[in-house]
């Protein structure tokens, strides 16, 4: 048997031949190993002691990177664990099943990691690990599969990693598309992760919801038809979203008594597919569980305080965060309840301001999904219609308009923050229908609650 | 009781319910048939299937793993490394026996005892240069300096800081 | 050891593919050809160790030291797939060889052959499958999960051969395989004994090849279906449509539907012995396609001679198997509906004779008899035959309704049933009745509650029903409380709380009055020592009684008029507000004799309590003093002396002149002089229905609102459908009485026309007044139905007294009351004011405006 690691000893193993060992008595265990019985004995082993053994000579980077290693990488990409890209409901179609590179997946996800808990990774690296989380978060299983709770392993990795991590706390003033990852990822997490109430923590939130204030009460971050956090292409601007969530769990964060604990729920979990509450009736078609009842909260300035923010010409700029530091300055927020319900296209009077080809949605899975309801607050009821569709990068867009008895009538448009059904819900912008530069405008925060959930309205302005 | 004859001609007499702790005997005994005739191992030494038996007696009775559950294994699963008091005792041998006992294990088809001795080597791994590795298991360098210079750089991220 | 281990010795590990392969290929052989001859344990072991071998020596080969570049793969793969091929090689030309020989065979022999070679095959590939098992467990498991198309596990690659080489060869020269299963089957059905667990092991077989690219796993029928199953079914259907044919040409439908049953029968068992479960319901509804809906027009036809013969076992047989096809019974439910209808019509007209002659002597117990019996077969018909099924019960339901309401006893009139249903059981109830036991009473009642159902104008029965009861309360000839309140928790279970509101406040009232009359009693005995008049009173509710207080004067005698007086002014302090009024023509009184020298007990109505009293004082009257003594109208005076004379309490033997009998004589000391006066028997009915004619209007006027109020406007047309669809529950409506409704409406301006339209109306400010929602909408109807009983003031009381010296003499006593005087009161317009206001209907200027009319 020993004869079997003479091939590799007295072959020349390349031109530049390095100084090998001389072919002494005892020859290195698995040369005399079948390949399998290494690889086998490597998927006990972490990535990086792989990567260690991988260097020590050439047989060992074959056993590792060749003969068949993607079943090696396969093995230690799970018992790492990570969640399995392999997810029957991935909305972006961006890989093909059977072609997922374990060894790069896994090697990029530690790499990653390395990257967050770095303080001084460049920033090209950094871009590189906030796309690796997204896309992990984007691999996370939906809640309940054939009737059985799976757990996420990428949600457990991504808190872990995120919570000690700096790498959220950059305030980026870089172009948007780098800026955009940051956003994103920001706006998955709403705030969760910032939770300490020391000094440091609180003047950050507090510089930080100044500047989404002054983004999202800016009219002039509007323009024209497209008033949504979307992009003129149709995909989300997530910078966008990150601020309106900041907004809005800022507030929620300031209501007193019983309404702090009415609140979406937030952080990594409540992003996974399908994690909506169930009432076990749902239609093979409501992909996006649209019927059902809903909490919105909504957000608003006083009309006077908007219209002197965005058009006091006294003021020097205008965004002027003491603006929102002034003791006479006022935000309100209302709580609201919505109950919906399917309908055909036919049957809805509820038109996209977007071009019909742009709700049709390229995957046949997420047909776009009209519906009607109720929308109930503590000053009136209206009716809501709207739709639901699937953008171009995935993200599920919802549109709706509730028209009050006077004729009045008000706009959303916001993203499901997370996958298709995240309990998270949705985060947008309202505004008024016709969309003249002085309308006013708010974030909302959509989601779903159970039927039965007692009803509670309320309005708050501090 | 089951006749076991080792590639340096040495028998073995043992019980049925412990050789069969191997799937390769446990199927053969099902396929031929009960006899006396002698089970011939031409590639397991006498000294190694004396271990090998130590560990089959010792682990006697407890459920083999069915092949369906091979195959449907959770992928996700997380892999230990741990490995029991008594396992850790008995696989404390010198190297080139633990890799005979590996390659018995994966020969006789005795999935728990190839797992321990793959663990234990995992564990031996665990943490360690390359140049470690090298020395721990004699293996000879054979890379150019330029590629070790690349492989370096590449995996520069997995070091251990 | 055998001698093939010396010819062919142990290769050693390092050899190469060609000696590895030589050894390999002397081993398979022989388990696939030899397996019978044994393997020895040294045969096995070497077998799987040169596999072992083989597969465990990828580091020394596959790839030069030189391509190495890192980072990248050299495409270097696990050993296995020269050891695959070769397999593959082995047995295509092992399959070849046995493929010749089926050349020559057919039918059963090649069946055998195949079953036999199939079984030999299969353990042998097993006991590769486990020789080869590493090389499943690392190159074909990596090769399938790296996606390469027709790599399998050893067991399946050799089934994927037996496939390629053997089977579809085989079946490709005219389905040979199949067409022999088939041909067997064929012989089964024709009655022959065939070989069963051949066939089973032959369509097994086709089983197995099946195969399911993603997981060899998992069972996959695809080579079943094609090669087996698709043509059974059409084998199967062939083999019917002629054998049905035929037997229908030479048989009877009866005799055919026990074929049909038991072919049947016979193929799910089938199913059960040797085919794929799959199969059974392509087969099963094949069968049923061909042995029944290919017949059911026939079945159809004989259904009706089946019915008249009462072929019971035939008609469960042909229910049975009708029920299987989709529409298969619906025209039997037709059949049978009418066939129900005609005999209840038949029924009735036995009953009622030629030409409906004895229609007005109907006797009730004779029609409801003749209509239950008609529903009792047919019921039972339904329940044995057709199992219950609800489409068949629906036809009955819907044949008893027709029959039950148009029959020749009712001619045109849909009110006759309902009346005779409510007469007959105003009979069952009565003390009169016979009916031995309790049990047989709630059976009477169950039974009428049957024909109930079916009933279409159900509220002229509950008017019938309410003047029944009212008599049968008033003059205590219920035959017990619990039957009738048995009676109305059917009919409530049946129609509502609504229908029976009435009935239920009838008993209270008498519940009510009994104690009024001993607390009155009571307080008169305290304050009174005088009081030597026995007296009861029944205070009844205006609304929930059908009775009419006297149209006429009448004079109270003396006798009974400080009774008369005090209970007012009782009831009065009690219930301020109330206004009673009396009801003499219901009363009832007793008078004990004192002129006679036998003491007798007169039972009399008041106005006869009346008559006679004034011969307290005289012997002889004239009818005008008479008239002018009571008040009570000529034309009923004469008759009630008329009664007075035939019973010889008064002597009438001059014109006009009555002379008290100072010789009357009876058998029986209690004697019952109240008859009825017949006048007022006739009127009963006609009166009735005028009663329930005029609910309608009010019924039909208030669903109108009701239906204007929810749709604000609406078209006529539309209008009188809705009507009709919200009232069929209670009766079924006249068109022309809702245009007459929806006139008075228009008139009352309830609703209006919509401006230039002839025919949409729409809501007025009006309408709106009361709110719409269901409790209101019932009050409203309730209200408007009240409305009736304005005319209906009430009353009575029957007392008397006497005092010492006089012809009569009151019998008292508060332990035995003897006269049973009765009173009703009514409410008062301010009284029924309050009531709706609690209902809150908006109707109060209408209803005040009625109210006060009281």
């Amino acid at each position: 048997m020993r004869s079997l690691s003479s091939h590799l000893v007295t072959s020349p193993p390349s031109p530049s031949a390095p100084p090998t060992a001389p072919a002494g008595d005892v020859a290195a265990f698995f040369e005399s190993f079948p390949v399998e019985v290494t690889q086998r004995m490597l998927v006990f082993c972490r990535p990086q002691d792989v990567i260690a053994f991988s260097s020590t000579c050439r047989l060992a980077h074959m056993v590792v990177f060749d003969f068949s290693a993607q079943y090696l990488w396969r093995e230690l990409f799970f018992s790492h664990p990570f969640d399995d890209p392999r997810q029957p409901l991935d909305i972006t179609l961006e890989s093909d099943a059977s072609a997922v590179d374990w060894r790069h997946k896994t090697i990029e996800r530690l790499k990653a990691e390395r990257v967050a808990k770095s303080s001084r990774a460049p920033s090209w690296q950094t871009s590189r690990a906030l796309q690796v989380f997204i896309s992990m978060i984007h691999d996370m299983p939906a809640v309940i599969q054939r009737n059985i709770p799976v757990r996420s392993h990428n949600l457990k990795w991504l808190e872990r990693v995120l919570r000690k991590s700096d790498i959220l706390n950059f305030e980026i003033e870089a172009p948007r598309s780098e800026g955009m990852p940051y956003a994103q990822l920001r706006a998955y997490l709403a705030l969760s992760l910032d939770e300490g109430d020391d000094e440091k923590t609180r003047l950050r939130l507090e510089a930080r919801r100044k500047r989404s204030r002054i983004y999202v009460y800016n009219v002039r971050n509007y323009p024209g038809s497209n008033w949504g956090p979307f992009l003129p292409d149709g995909t989300a601007d997530w910078i966008h979203i990150e601020h309106l969530v900041n907004v809005i769990v800022m507030n929620l964060r300031e209501l007193p008594g019983m309404w702090s604990r009415i609140k979406p729920p937030l952080g990594l979990a409540a992003i996974r597919p399908y994690s909506v509450p169930s009432n076990g009736s749902e239609q093979p078609r409501d992909w996006a569980r649209v019927e059902g009842t809903w909490r919105r909260y909504v957000s608003f300035m006083d009309f006077r305080d908007l219209y002197a923010f965005n058009f006091d010409f006294n003021r020097q700029s205008d965004s002027d965060p003491t603006f929102f530091d002034c003791p006479r300055f006022r935000e309100g927020t209302r709580l609201l309840e919505l109950k919906l319900r399917l309908i055909d296209r036919e049957g809805s009077r509820f038109r996209s301001h977007r071009r019909a080809s742009a709700v049709k949605s390229r995957n046949d899975r997420f047909p776009p999904i009209y519906f009607t309801g109720t929308s109930k607050s503590v000053k009136s009821s209206t009716i809501t219609e709207g739709v639901v569709y699937m953008s171009p990068d995935g993200v599920v867009r919802w549109e709706f308009c509730s028209t009050h008895p006077g004729g009045a009538k008000w706009c959303s448009d916001g993203a499901q923050i997370g996958h298709v059904a995240s309990a998270a819900g949705v985060v947008g912008v309202w505004t008024t229908h016709n969309r003249c530069s002085d309308d006013t405008v708010g974030p909302f925060w959509l989601w779903k609650v159970k039927d039965d959930c007692p009803l509670q309205l309320m309005e708050f302005s501090r | 009781m089951v006749l076991l004859v080792t590639s340096d001609n040495e028998q073995f007499t043992t019980d049925r319910d412990i050789v069969e702790r191997s799937v390769l005997i446990k199927n053969m005994l099902e396929d031929v048939g009960e006899s006396d005739q002698p089970i011939p191992l031409p590639n397991v030494s006498s000294s190694v299937l004396k271990k090998v038996l130590e560990y089959c007696e010792h682990h006697r009775g407890e459920p083999l793993p069915t092949a369906d559950s091979e195959q449907s294994q959770d992928e996700t699963r997380k892999r230990t490394t741990d490995i029991s008091e008594w396992d850790q005792k008995f696989i404390t041998v010198d190297q080139e026996m633990l890799f005979e006992i590996i390659l018995a294990a994966n020969y006789l088809d005795i999935k728990s005892l190839l797992d321990v001795g793959c663990k234990t080597v995992a564990n031996m791994i665990k943490g360690k240069t390359p140049e470690e590795i090298r020395k721990l298991f004699n293996i000879v360098n054979d890379f150019t300096p330029e590629e070790e210079a690349q492989i370096k750089k590449e995996n520069e991220w997995a070091e251990d800081r | 050891m055998s001698a093939s281990t010396s010819a062919f010795p142990m290769p050693p590990p390092t050899a190469d593919l060609q000696t590895t392969w030589a050894f390999l290929e002397e081993g398979v052989d022989h388990i696939m050809t030899k397996l019978q001859t044994g393997v020895s344990y040294s045969k096995y072991m070497s077998l799987y160790t040169v596999a072992y071998n083989y597969c465990t020596s990828s580091k020394m080969h596959g790839h030069t030291t030189d391509a190495l570049s890192i980072g990248n793969r050299t495409g270097a793969n696990l050993m296995g797939s020269d050891l695959y091929n070769n397999l593959i090689r082995y047995f295509v030309t092992h399959l070849k060889s046995l493929r010749e020989k089926t050349d020559s065979l057919q039918d059963e022999d090649l069946l055998r052959y195949y079953a036999a070679e199939w079984d030999r095959y299969t353990t042998g590939a097993n006991y590769i499958n486990r020789l080869f098992t590493y090389l499943n467990r690392h190159w074909v498991k990596r090769e399938r999960d790296e996606g390469r198309k027709g790599v399998y596990p050893v067991y399946t690659l050799a089934l994927v051969q037996w496939k390629n080489n053997l089977f579809i060869p085989v079946q490709s020269k005219n389905t040979k395989i199949a067409s022999a299963i088939l041909r067997l089957i064929e012989a089964q059905r024709n009655g022959e004994t065939i070989d069963q667990g051949l066939v089973r092991k032959v369509v097994d077989s086709f089983v197995s090849l099946g195969l399911d690219e993603s997981d060899p796993n998992k069972a996959c029928l695809d080579i079943y279906k094609e090669h087996f199953e698709t043509p059974f079914i059409e084998a199967t259907e062939t083999y019917y449509k002629k054998e049905s044919e035929a037997f229908l040409a030479q048989s009877s439908v009866s005799d055919y539907l026990k074929k049909a049953e038991e072919r049947l029968k016979e193929e799910e068992d089938r199913v059960e012995r040797y085919l794929n479960t799959q199969t059974r319901k392509a087969l099963i509804s094949k069968c049923e396609h061909v042995l029944i809906r290919e017949h059911s027009e026939l079945m159809w036809e004989s259904f009706q001679r089946l019915l008249d013969f009462d072929k019971d076992e035939d008609l469960q047989r042909m229910y049975a198997l009708l029920s299987r096809i989709p529409e298969g019974l619906e025209p039997l439910r037709k059949k049978f509906e009418e066939h129900v209808k005609k005999a209840g019509q038949a029924a009735v007209s036995k009953l009622v004779g030629e030409a409906g002659a004895n229609v007005d002597a109907l006797e009730p117990k004779a029609y409801v008899d003749a209509l239950l019996e008609v529903h009792r077969k047919n019921s039972e018909t339904v329940t044995r035959s057709f199992r219950g099924e609800a489409g068949f019960v629906a036809s009955l339901d819907k044949a008893c309704r027709e029959f039950v309401n148009r029959n020749a006893a009712t001619g045109a009139s849909n009110s006759k049933s309902p009346e005779l249903l409510a007469k007959h059981a105003d009979l069952l109830l009565r003390k009169s009745n016979k009916m031995a036991e309790e049990g047989d009473l709630e059976g009477a009642l169950n039974r009428v509650m049957i024909l109930f159902k079916y009933i279409e104008d159900k509220d002229v029965f509950q008017t019938f029903y309410t003047t029944k009861l009212s008599k049968r309360l008033i003059h205590g000839v219920s035959a017990s409380d619990e039957s009738e309140a048995s009676m109305i928790s059917k009919l409530k279970e049946a129609c509502g709380f609504e229908y029976t509101n009435k009935l239920q406040r009838m008993f209270t009232d008498m519940s009510l009055s009994k104690d009024l009359t001993d607390q009155f009693r009571e307080r008169m005995q305290q304050n009174h020592d005088d009081m030597d008049i026995s007296f009861s009173i029944m205070v009844l509710g205006t609304n929930f009684w059908p009775l009419t207080p006297p149209g006429h004067e009448f004079v109270i005698p003396a006798e009974i008029l400080p009774t008369y007086d005090r209970f007012q002014k009782y009831y009065q302090i009690k219930h301020s507000g109330r206004k009673l009024t009396w009801l003499w023509n219901y009363s009832k009184n007793e008078l004990r004799t004192n002129y006679l020298n036998q003491k007798y007990i007169l039972m009399t109505s008041t106005f006869q309590m009346a008559v006679l009293l004034q011969y307290n004082n005289n012997d002889t009257l004239s009818l005008t003093e008479l008239l002018a003594a009571t008040s009570i109208p000529k034309e009923l005076l004469t008759q009630i002396l008329a009664l007075l004379v035939k019973a010889k309490v008064l002597i009438n033997e001059e014109m006009d002149q009555y002379d008290l009998n100072p010789n009357f004589k009876s058998k029986k000391i209690r004697v019952n002089l109240n008859q009825p006066i017949k006048a007022e028997t006739k009127a009963e009915t006609s009166d009735i229905l005028k009663t329930v004619d005029e609910d309608r209007k009010y019924v039909i006027q208030a669903t109108i609102v009701r239906i204007m109020k929810a749709r604000k406007t609406m078209k006529h047309q539309q209008l009188i459908q809705e009507v009709i669809s919200q009232i069929s529950q209670r009766f079924a409506p006249k068109i022309p009485d809702i245009k007459k409704a929806i006139d008075t409406l228009l008139e009352k301006d309830y609703i209006e026309r919509v401006e230039g339209t002839k025919d949409t109306f729409a809501t007025t400010a009006k309408t709106s007044f009361s709110e719409s929602n269901n409790t209101s909408v019932q009050a409203l109807d309730t209200a408007l139905l009240s409305r009736r009983w304005r005319y209906r003031q009430i009353l009575r009381l029957g007392a008397i007294l006497s005092q010492n010296g006089e012809h009569f003499r009151a019998t008292m006593g508060a332990k035995r009351p003897v006269a049973h005087p009765q009173l009703l009161y009514v409410v008062t317009a301010s009284y029924l004011l309050k009531k709706l206001k609690k209902l809150r209907i908006g109707f109060f200027q209408f209803r005040s405006r009625t109210c006060s009319l009281i």
